[in-house]
């Protein structure tokens, strides 16, 4: 079956019920994607499947042959980055991937959310250290930033 | 996972999926948030899944004056995508889980893993909905609370999926509420959907997570409409049945019950 990962047209004659978490940790060895939960809970394996944020440990292969995955190692998103480091929104770094997974997803349909949209965009990522508040002002400031076109 | 070892199958049409799902091991599969999480119980009776989400006899929804028709693999995304088709159902589904669930949950999905927690169901029940039950020979129509039975349990038949949800729609106003214990990615303790038909001096009561499948408290709505309203609230406390669980105490549960009643009742 094929996908594409990243961009990248991707062959494999791996099983069609493997997780995609799995396969992307495990057989593309793209290891940014983390497994917290298992159970679609955490928000830590968030990926963007088709322009859709979706939780990687929740789907299989077979559900996404010929669609178009955006890891955290694809994501072009400087500015989301920047910002996250900047306003000290990661503290242990495991809710990062997923947070600015949904950040990206959020801030292309909607570059300046209010603080209530940016609450709900990421209410499916657990972040057991920082309490939101930091990461809630990294991604306005992201929003800000990207309108701008300032960061690089 | 260990569930690598399954087959998969993707049929194109519905015809060809039915054809699939009667076969012994055989297990549909749609969005899978459930599904995924659950299959070890059942992982000595599977063998293959066979994908229906992107089947496009299961993706629609019509409205036909007041009849919505909504495919029972319909993401709660899309329905939340198509505006106001029913603010009920869009209201409960934009509470259910996270968004990222949402884009893959479904809402054949949430009927046929028949949790009592399901946060369609009450909308659902409350409408009065039909489901459309299909297999190769056959097509039944069967009322939501004929079709779930309890706790994970329907009366799909083998061979037999999910293909529509039928659901009437009076003239009504409504009031819903989900109470968890966070905002998001919460387990209903309690969910309540009230209904007033505009046209006649009638109630529709349904109540989530309070039994084993949601409760159409149909002595209280009888009571409404002879006008004996003070006699609602402990024939409510004595027709809800919850447990004590990890999420709530039963007890605590019969009174949000009884509170969210009399406001859904205050506010008529």
């Amino acid at each position: 079956m094929n996908l594409f990962v990243n961009g990248k047209k991707i062959t494999t004659s791996a099983s069609l019920t493997m997780r995609l978490v799995d396969f992307l940790r495990e057989n593309l060895e793209l290891t940014g994607t983390k497994e917290g939960c298992g159970e679609g809970e955490c928000g830590a394996c968030s990926v963007i499947i088709d322009g859709e944020l979706i939780n990687s440990c929740l789907v299989i292969l077979g559900q996404v042959q010929n669609k178009s995955i955006i890891t955290i190692e694809g994501l072009d998103e400087p500015e989301i980055s920047a910002a996250f480091e900047e306003t000290g929104a990661v503290q242990c770094g495991f809710c990062t991937p997923g947070m600015i997974i949904a950040s990206s997803v959020l801030l292309a349909k909607n570059p300046s959310p209010e603080e209530n949209e940016i609450k709900k965009a990421i209410s499916g990522n657990l972040c057991r250290c920082t309490g939101y508040t930091k990461i809630i002002e990294a991604i306005k400031k992201a929003g800000k930033e990207k309108q701008c076109g300032t960061s690089n | 996972m260990w569930y690598e070892q399954l087959n998969f199958e993707k049929p194109k049409t519905l015809n060809q999926a039915l054809n699939l799902v009667k076969k012994n091991g055989y297990q549909p599969i749609s969005g899978g948030s459930d599904l995924l999480i659950n299959l070890r119980q059942k992982s000595d009776k599977i063998n293959t899944l066979v994908y229906i989400k992107e089947l496009k006899e299961l993706n629609f929804l019509k409205r036909q004056d007041n009849i919505l028709k909504i495919g029972a693999a319909v993401t709660y995304t899309n329905f939340l995508k198509q505006g106001n088709l029913l603010p009920p159902l869009a209201e409960a589904i934009s509470e259910i889980a996270s968004p990222a669930i949402r884009n893959i949950g479904t809402i054949g999905g949430n009927i046929i893993n028949a949790s009592p927690a399901g946060d369609c169901l009450p909308v659902l029940f409350g409408f009065e909905a039909e489901l459309v039950l299909k297999s190769l020979n056959e097509t039944r129509i069967l009322p939501i609370s004929d079709f779930v039975k309890g706790p994970g349990k329907t009366d799909l038949q083998k061979g037999e999926l999910l293909t529509e949800i039928r659901i009437k729609i009076p003239a009504y106003s409504y009031y819903y509420r989900k109470f968890g214990a966070r905002k998001s990615l919460a387990i209903s303790k309690v969910s309540f959907f009230g209904m007033k038909l505009k046209e006649e001096n009638k109630i529709r009561l349904a109540y989530g997570a309070v039994g084993p499948k949601v409760i159409r408290a149909t002595k209280a709505e009888k009571l409404f409409a002879l006008g004996k309203v003070d006699e609602i609230p402990e024939t409510i406390y004595n027709t809800v049945t919850p447990i004590d669980d990890q999420r709530s105490e039963a007890d605590y549960r019969k009174h949000l019950c009884v509170k969210v009643t009399d406001h859904f009742l205050r506010n008529l």
